[in-house]
């Protein structure tokens, strides 16, 4: 037997119990705890902010470019021969250049994703999966982490080379850059109609691949709800797929808040935790 | 997996009974898991059930799709190591053992029975050095990846493998003396 496996296997054999009354004891805590959370719960009538569910930096990266691809397969949509069309161009350009705060929530079947981003300020936030936040100010150079359970917020400078959204300076650059190699390719049919999302009314755009290569990181069918009245993006669907099977929906939600979480505290970090240099490993 | 995604949903709902499963699921991994962090029994069951509470609380922010088990290793494993902090912290102030001396009296029975290797295994934890035993126990107890475990300790995976191999090197070599004793 391998050394390592003795070890494993002395982890395996280390049994515990429990004691039953103190058993009870514990769990009637913990029900009271989620009882008391459950009714200031429904007494709150604001909406909660979502957490996230980001396992990698490979899903943080898929979940940005979903952001972009989503707002940017909108504009192509708006540029597109259509008859009918009931939102312009020029309306929608105006409505994304007076906004500066975005925030999303981006989900697939295995995980979610919640980011925030200030054009003006240049600051990231992302939450991940297990509540963990990491807070970007592009301005200060400063990364500010904290992860669940934790006491500390550790600070480190960004790390060298990476760009605030991906380099994209605002998100109307980002659209155009995109619909650029979009219509170049040409790949995409574009249909829109009116409907609701969630009761809203919108403009349901739809852009279907009808050429190109199929993949699973390549767009089969491309969804987007544009508010009607505010002109801007508010939900997309980007489902990928391998020779026509279905292998991922991406589902992303858009929210222009005026402001958004202030500092890592705001974010979700609690106030007793303190911000301390990160420790070297 | 799927078993606990279902029991979230259902606990988000505020349904007691699935809180309840959840419990009863976790907290034998999750106390073994803290003791071998702490190697004191009554400081680990402080963790976990601090965790479960915080847990409980949290149901509007916990979504369905994560890893729960991950998730709640991962809080053992920070309060564990804010735990051993603040103790480090207080060391020499004497006021922690008095404030401990009164909670172990107001204690009701102890929580967690350990079996004898378990003791052997937790003694044997406490000599190597906190972020060696951090690294094994979350490799071998609370299944996480080197990655996983690399993020936590804000360090990169080829130090993380290092500090696994000479966490388990040294564990191995107190734990044969101690069966040859």
């Amino acid at each position: 037997m391998k050394p390592v496996d003795d070890i494993k296997k002395f982890f395996k054999n280390a049994a515990i119990d429990t004691n039953a009354k103190t058993d009870e004891i514990v769990l009637n805590k913990v029900l009271t705890a989620h009882e008391k959370a459950m009714n200031i719960k429904s007494a709150a009538s604001k909406p909660n902010i979502r957490r996230t569910i980001m396992k990698s930096p490979i899903t943080k990266l898929a979940a940005a470019a979903v952001i972009i691809a989503a707002i940017m397969l909108g504009m192509y949509a708006l540029t597109g021969s259509v008859d009918g069309t009931s939102i312009t161009i020029a309306q929608v350009r105006q409505a994304i250049q007076d906004i500066d705060w975005v925030q999303m929530v981006g989900r697939s079947e295995e995980e979610s994703v919640s980011a925030w981003y200030s054009f003006a300020l240049k600051v990231q936030i992302l939450v991940d999966d297990e509540g963990r936040i990491v807070y970007f100010d592009f301005n200060a150079g400063k990364r500010l982490v904290w992860n669940p359970g934790n006491q500390d917020i550790y600070e480190s400078p960004i790390d060298e080379g990476r760009q605030f959204a991906g380099g994209v300076s605002n998100i109307f650059e980002g659209l155009t850059k995109t619909f650029d190699s979009l219509e170049a390719k040409g790949d995409y049919k574009v249909t829109r109609k009116l409907g609701t999302y969630q009761g809203q009314e919108v403009e349901i755009w739809t852009a279907r691949r009808v050429k190109g290569k199929a993949g699973p990181t390549h767009t089969e069918i491309f969804t987007m709800y544009i508010d009607v009245d505010k002109k801007l993006p508010i939900a997309a669907t980007d489902v990928k797929g391998a020779d026509g099977d279905i292998q991922r929906t991406n589902d992303v939600e858009f929210k222009y808040p005026e402001t958004g979480p202030a500092d890592i505290y705001e974010a979700g970090a609690p106030r007793s935790a303190k911000i301390k240099p990160s420790p070297k490993p | 997996m799927v078993e606990d995604r279902l029991l979230i949903w259902k606990f988000k709902l505020g349904n007691r009974d699935a809180l309840r499963r959840l419990y009863e699921k976790y907290k034998n991994d999750l106390l073994k898991l803290a003791i071998a962090l702490v190697n004191d029994v009554n400081t680990a069951e402080d963790i976990v059930q601090d965790v479960f509470v915080g847990f409980a609380q949290s149901a509007a922010k916990i979504q369905p799709r994560g890893n729960l088990k991950k998730y709640l290793v991962t809080c053992v494993a920070n309060k564990a190591r804010n735990r051993k902090r603040d103790q480090q912290r207080h060391e020499t102030s004497g006021i922690d053992d008095l404030d401990r001396a009164i909670s172990d009296v107001n204690r009701p029975e102890q929580w967690a029975i350990l079996s004898e290797e378990l003791e052997l295994l937790s003694n044997a934890m406490a000599q190597i050095p906190y972020e060696q035993r951090e690294v094994v126990t979350l490799y071998m107890q609370g299944q996480m990846t080197f990655r996983q475990i690399a993020k936590i300790q804000n360090a990169s995976v080829n130090t993380i493998q290092g500090r696994y191999r000479y966490g388990l090197n040294k564990l191995r070599s107190i734990l044969n003396s101690k069966v040859k004793q």
